[in-house]
């Protein structure tokens, strides 16, 4: 099972990478899926060790590193969602972020000698020690701000845009929460690595649903939209009966004054160039 | 043979089915009604049936439900024949997507029709002759000696279409019809080599692992289409022209120009000739660029509305200059016998230390576009 979520997990980040977006979202977005692309090879890693078939150094390694790669992906999911909006005040990142995943990271070195996150006996088995439910609080209170920032953001936004992009980052929490729980009942289950990759193929399907019916520039519904939201009401229309009204507008001399207000002139190292000839390609900027 | 837990076989496949329910879910809330997507929709709506119908006899046979033998035979005839319907909505699917990546021979619909309805009558024939599988008295289910001979048959579809989308690939003008006819290539690998795996240890439901995995990558390949194609040219668009830049940006100091341009005096055209002779003019455009670039590296795209983009990964910029040339030339020969002369005036902007980011690099274009209309005195002023 593990390995199946590694392999989809994998086919999301080679689309990402294929898509060569370098923008800070899509980078975020890239890393997260890296980091939970760590997570999901070590809980496979755990599922061999937890019972201490390897001894007790491969147990406290591989869990060392689930610990780590778990905080990892978490804390860039929060990245993410700060790198999704642009008025996202600096400096905001410490307390809910970044210290939890400090925190949760040296609870589970900190447990080696005392045992309060984790336990692993001298022969490499597994069990949780009193202190586990504290940790899984800790590791995941950067998902929990995002979602409930998410959650304020939504209902003061007006624009079906916004309210769709932070439904979706909101969302991610819903088949975590609900695997957490099955790990936390039946831990030699792979419930968390199962609610990571639904997580993150619900968050990359939307956003691609986004991308698909969204004008990049405005922000508002593009063509494509119109077209399916069109056809849908006039079936509507059609079957049900109704009336369907449409106003249609443009803005005036909108090419006149585009072609007035040119772009500001380059800085000083770049000189656009053209040649007298108006059917000879002008050149801006570069060395040749 | 590798055991597998019982829970472990239900549990995959309930992973599956969720996978393939958000993925027709999402799918149904693009709105999108074109005949690729429906049939798409279609198939993985039957795949999801097809895993259901496993993991329904699985759970038979592990005693989980306790149901009669009949309801497993039902539950494993099921699960063939909905795996017959998804090899053949496959073949439907690739031969509409394969129109548009620019394939031109005939589909064979009907024989594959043909080969469809003869492997449900070979399924369906089991019941009266055992030969591909049983359900024992134990309710057990096992391998009747041609079962080799129905996984055969289910696997030439996709197979077939796999080394067709491959050939026309291999004989592609375009390296945009080349990527495509190579991508639907993609789905069948996955499903052939998990459908094989099962074969050899069919305590693991690799076949539902593989259909999920080959759904998955044409959805999200369908998705993307959609992100960075215009509609209206059928080239890239707005978002792809973005994603090539950002790209160019993050990979520098590689070479990389881009053609900006558009058509001259396109809205008085578009007012005076109405706005479906419009359309048709960009759907020229669009068919002009294809071919002006052709064999070469360079890429044409819609930015919006009549401006368009062709860009070039390489030195210099003697390659985009031949590509305008050619496009002009095809723009006067689509404006032959009509009331208009088609034309375009570009600028070219070549990607330097000085462009910090995506937007630095479209003013510059513009400026360089702007400069070059200004220049022919189709627009004053500055």
């Amino acid at each position: 099972m593990g390995i199946f979520c590694l392999m989809l997990l994998v086919v999301l980040y080679g689309s990402v990478l294929y898509t060569r977006d370098n923008s800070n979202v899509q980078r975020m977005f890239r890393w997260t899926l890296l980091a939970s692309i760590a997570t999901v090879c070590s809980d496979i890693l755990w599922g061999f060790t937890y019972d201490g078939s390897y001894g007790a150094s491969a147990s406290w390694a591989v869990n060392i590193i689930y610990t780590v790669s778990e905080s990892m992906t978490y804390l860039l999911w929060a990245m993410h969602y700060r790198a999704s909006h642009a008025d996202f005040p600096k400096g905001r990142m410490l307390v809910p972020w970044v210290l939890p995943a400090i925190l949760a990271i040296a609870m589970c070195i900190t447990s080696m000698g005392t045992g309060a996150y984790i336990s692993i006996d001298s022969s490499g088995v597994y069990t949780r020690g009193p202190l586990h439910g504290l940790y899984t609080l800790i590791v995941s209170l950067p998902v929990i701000v995002v979602t409930l920032e998410s959650m304020w953001r939504m209902a003061r936004s007006h624009r079906r845009s916004e309210i769709m992009r932070e439904a979706t980052l909101a969302g991610f929490i819903l088949p975590l929460v609900g695997c957490a729980v099955v790990q936390i009942l039946w831990y030699d289950l792979p419930a968390l690595a199962i609610g990571l990759t639904l997580s993150l193929l619900v968050v990359y399907i939307n956003t691609q649903n986004m991308k698909i019916t969204e004008d990049p520039i405005t922000g508002l519904s593009n063509r494509f939209r119109m077209g399916v939201y069109l056809e849908s009401r006039f079936d509507e229309c059609r079957n049900w009966g109704g009336i369907l009204h449409l106003a249609v507008m443009d803005l005036d001399h909108f090419t006149a004054i585009v072609a007035a207000n040119p772009p500001p002139a380059p800085a000083t190292g770049r000189s656009p160039w053209s040649p007298a000839s108006s059917r000879t390609p002008a050149r801006g900027g570069g060395a040749s | 043979m590798i055991e597998a837990d019982a829970a472990l076989y239900a549990g995959i496949n309930v992973f599956c089915i969720t996978v393939m329910l958000i993925l027709l879910v999402s799918d149904v809330s693009t709105g999108e009604r074109s005949r690729s997507r429906r049939t798409f929709r279609q198939m993985v709506a039957v795949a999801t049936v097809m895993i259901f119908c496993d993991l329904y006899a699985g759970a038979i046979e592990d005693d989980f439900l306790d149901q009669s033998n009949s309801a497993h035979y039902a539950a494993a005839m099921g699960n063939l024949v909905c795996l017959a319907t998804v090899s053949y909505l496959w073949v439907r699917f690739c031969n509409v997507m394969r129109h548009r990546y620019g394939v031109t021979h005939p589909d064979h619909n009907l024989f594959w029709e043909a080969f469809f309805l003869l492997t449900v009558v070979v399924i369906a024939s089991n019941v009266f002759t055992g030969l591909f599988f049983e359900i024992d008295e134990h309710g057990m289910y096992t391998a009747g000696p041609l079962f080799v001979v129905i996984m055969v048959m289910e696997c030439i579809p996709p197979l077939a279409v796999a080394i067709g989308s491959i050939r026309d690939a291999l004989r592609a003008e375009t390296s945009y019809d080349r990527r495509g006819n190579m991508l639907l290539a993609l789905f069948a690998f996955p499903v052939l080599a998990f459908g094989f795996a099962q074969c050899v240890a069919f305590d693991i439901p690799f076949l539902s692992m593989g259909v999920t995995l080959g759904c998955l990558v044409v959805y999200i390949n369908l998705q993307m289409t959609l992100i960075t194609m215009d509609p209206l040219t059928q080239i890239g668009n707005a978002n792809r022209i973005e994603a090539r830049v950002r790209g160019a940006i993050g990979d520098r100091p590689e070479p990389f120009s881009v053609a900006l341009m558009d058509i001259d005096r396109f809205k008085r055209l578009n007012d005076r000739y109405g706005h479906a002779e419009g359309d048709e003019i960009l759907k020229a455009v669009g068919r002009a660029l294809v071919e002006a670039c052709g064999e070469t590296p360079c890429e044409p795209a819609r930015y919006r509305w009549d401006e368009f983009v062709v860009m070039y990964r390489g030195e210099g910029i003697g390659v985009l200059c031949g590509v305008m040339a050619r496009l002009n030339e095809l723009l006067e020969e689509a404006g032959e016998g009509k009331p208009y002369n088609l034309h375009a005036t570009f600028g070219i902007t070549s990607l330097d230390e000085t462009h910090a980011t995506y937007d630095d690099f479209i003013t510059d274009a513009y400026a360089a576009k702007t400069r070059a209309k200004r220049e022919s005195g189709l627009i004053r002023g500055g």
